[in-house]
């Protein structure tokens, strides 16, 4: 596979809007969740992190899965100063495990309080899988191909294969690669019904537990990625090996655990990392989710691009994991990102400086 | 490289498998009335898949059971059984309701109680369409739910194609599946582009789309698995153009240059004129919008002697099926060299500038076009050949 460059990249989570906040949080650690009305943990992202006038004035009537979906797209575009009129054949996949369920659930209370045929048109529109991607095309004038997909564990995975076949193919210029997922108080029940929620709010990724516990998360970060190498800024995704394999790279600085505690054990963990080697985890900061390797892979982005280990206040020491902020001793060449899915399948990108 | 077409499954109201539907497509029957797969108020008439019984899975979406049933005949049909082993195998797969979690009685009930039976929620976990044909066929190699709205069967399929061509997969499942769903039954309601009536694609009268359910897959391989299977070549999928109108969320470009830049793109890849393609399996979901734009691109693409059709008269919208069903339709047609009436129609609509075949057509070459368009703004061309003699059996 030839490496996607890594020419931007957007990012909005629960610490707020942009790569500062997201690297600031990385160093800092874990923070207390809030708390909904109901009383369930999650990491939300607050109504402020979410208006921007000027970036969504083409998104005015957009669902809150789009807004944040939309401002991380525009953030990667802007973080790579690509000119818009290069931004023609720019392709964009959106990659979702669950999608816009707050305006899923918001359309049937309408069928429930007005009857079917007193439904709105406008709830309904935004409760399609690619309404979001069909805005971050309207707001940034993407006429390539646009793609939502979702697969529970790998969509993110998925998502760089299709990429790196677009750009092999010539059928676009860039893709805009992203996750997106939102909280809403009937997923945040399902999740407690479903997982087990860290009654303390701290999870805990590098404990690789039989039963790990979580707090779900919710926010979307995307990435413009291209097969030239020379606008890279965060480095490129080198190779993505999706199965049942152990790729064992050997160049690697670090692995970056996605143990989102939403996919039953994550013991095998322990079986696919080495000892000695640097190992970290990030899903503390953003919160659980099924396509949080995207965050993952954010992290690890940028501790190649600064060169630093964030320790982000893991709170178990298995023997793998630094536990404090560090600067890198020896520069760091490469960095993997690890998931596993419910049935055993192991995923594993390779991001290169 | 050249990606090949070695099997078929299809499933809808036009029937199940090739030999009802062309019959369908023969006498022009369309089998449609009254939804009777829940209870519902609204009364536009649907095209469901009666008589259906082949359920894998007991406790799982009606849309699963759709497609398995279309990934099974298609592997059947390729000369291969259920599992796949030893080749590197890619499922793209779309639909619509099938990756949304909207189930009616499950939400009413956590909505009046704060707590409700997970079994809804189970079924729609379970209900990951690539994620269930990979573990279905055993076997390894990238796998995509696409989620593209009505355009999500033709994307799946251009998807598979460019796995292939970028070397990912030896051998491709794709298309799509859907299943008849209160949600869209309301949504599409909402929008007020459902007909009372029995849809009228490209006719002058057109008032709107009715729905329909189904599945189409198509088995989709290069020419090294082709080789070491010895397989039988049914058509081959040329070329491939997605691309984004950029305008609308729910309608279409009024200029269909989105359109128009897709259908120009799959043309290119196939390395063929406009004037090569033998017919064209039309969207034409019988709304306003989209077929007076459909119609439009297609006349300045193609003039006006190029036949076409729209196949939603004997199948209703199937939405994420849509695309992977016509593809089948399509490689039906090229195999038999004609193309049905395009149901519903009988007078043209003076601002289209065009007009659907209005009965069995009979045509000449072997290249066709399906066209997809879906919410968001999105449009996919597909261009299928029908394979020389000489290349037929390899």
């Amino acid at each position: 596979m030839k490496p996607l460059a890594i020419e931007g990249m957007g990012i909005v989570c629960t610490r707020g809007r942009g790569l500062d906040k997201f690297v600031q949080a990385l160093k800092e650690g874990w923070i207390e969740p809030s708390l909904s009305e109901e009383g369930r943990m999650a990491y939300r992202i607050s109504q402020a992190d979410l208006s921007d006038r000027e970036v969504l004035k083409r998104a005015r009537r957009a669902d809150r899965f789009s807004r944040l979906t939309v401002l991380a797209a525009h953030d990667a575009m802007r973080d790579s100063a690509l000119k818009p009129e290069d931004a023609q054949k720019t392709g964009v996949i959106v990659a979702t495990a669950f999608g816009a369920h707050g305006t899923i659930f918001k359309f049937l209370d309408d069928i429930i309080d007005y009857g079917e045929k007193n439904v709105s048109p406008t709830t309904f529109a935004h409760s399609i899988h690619n309404a979001a991607a069909s805005y971050i095309a309207g707001v940034l004038e993407c006429k390539g191909p646009t793609m939502t997909i979702t697969q529970f564990h790998f969509s993110f995975q998925q998502a760089l294969v299709l990429a790196y076949a677009w750009l092999h193919e010539g059928r676009a210029d860039r893709v805009l690669v992203g996750v997106a997922e939102e909280c809403s108080p009937a997923m945040e029940y399902i999740c407690e019904e479903k997982l087990s929620i860290a009654a303390d709010g701290k999870m805990d990724p590098l404990s690789f537990s039989e039963k790990p516990k979580l707090v779900p998360g919710e926010g979307s970060v995307f990435y413009l990625l291209s097969l030239n190498q020379e606008r890279k800024k965060y480095g490129a995704f080198a190779d993505v090996v999706i199965g049942r394999r152990n790729p064992e790279w050997n160049d690697l600085g670090l692995s970056v655990v996605g143990a989102h505690g939403m996919a039953g054990s994550e013991r095998g963990y322990a079986n696919v990392l080495k000892k000695g080697k640097a190992v970290s985890a990030y899903s503390m900061i953003y919160g659980g989710m099924l396509t949080g390797g995207g965050f993952d892979c954010a992290a690890a982005a940028l501790a190649l691009k600064n060169q630093e280990l964030y320790g982000a206040g893991v709170l178990s020491d298995t023997g793998f994991c630094k536990t404090e902020n560090l600067k890198a001793g020896k520069e760091i060449n490469a960095v993997q990102c690890v998931s596993h899915g419910c049935d055993g399948e192991l995923a594993f990108i390779k991001i290169i400086k | 490289m050249k990606i090949y077409v070695t099997g078929l499954g299809l499933v809808s109201a036009a029937g199940k498998g090739e030999e009802e539907t062309l019959e369908t497509f023969r006498t022009g029957s369309r089998h449609a009335g009254p939804v009777t797969l829940f209870s519902s108020e609204i009364s536009s008439p649907v095209f469901e898949v009666k008589n259906f019984d082949r359920h894998y899975y007991s406790k799982r979406l009606r849309t699963v059971n759709l497609c398995l049933a279309a990934v099974e005949d298609a592997l059947k049909d390729g000369g291969l059984g259920r599992e796949i082993k030893g080749l590197r195998v890619g499922v793209a797969l779309g639909t619509t309701v099938g990756s949304i979690l909207n189930d009616l009685d499950f939400y009413r009930e956590y909505r009046a109680a704060g707590k409700a039976s997970m079994a809804a929620v189970d079924r729609y976990l379970q209900g990951n369409l690539a994620s269930i044909v990979h573990s279905f066929i055993k076997t390894e190699g990238p796998a995509i739910t696409v989620v593209n709205a009505c355009a999500s069967g033709a994307d799946a399929v251009g998807i598979a194609m460019s796995w292939i061509k970028s070397g990912l997969c030896d051998l491709a499942i794709a298309g799509g599946a859907d299943e008849m769903n209160r949600v869209p039954l309301c949504g599409f309601g909402s929008l007020g582009i459902l007909s009372e009536n029995l849809c009228q694609p490209f006719d002058a009268a057109r008032n709107g789309l009715n729905l329909g359910e189904g599945a189409g897959v198509l088995l989709l391989e290069n020419e090294k698995s082709l080789r070491s299977r010895g397989a039988r070549v049914r058509a081959l999928i040329r070329g491939y153009g997605t691309s984004n109108d950029a305008h609308h969320l729910t309608s279409p470009d009024p200029e269909g240059n989105g359109l128009a830049r897709a259908i120009t793109e799959a043309l290119q890849e196939a390395e063929i004129e406009a004037s090569e393609v033998s017919f064209i399996n039309a969207h034409g979901t019988a709304t306003r919008d989209n077929d007076l734009v459909e119609g439009r691109v297609l006349h300045r693409l193609f003039g006006t002697k190029v036949p076409f059709l729209s196949t939603k008269g004997y199948t209703g919208h199937t939405l994420g099926a849509a695309g992977g069903l016509e593809a089948a339709f399509s490689i039906l047609a090229l195999e038999e060299g004609w193309i049905p009436g395009s149901a519903g129609f009988t007078d043209g609509d003076p601002e289209i500038l065009l007009a659907p075949a209005a009965e069995r057509t009979f045509f000449e070459g072997g290249f066709a076009l399906s066209t997809s368009l879906g919410f968001g703004g999105c449009n996919a061309a597909l261009v299928i050949e029908r394979p020389h003699e000489e290349s037929s059996v390899l």
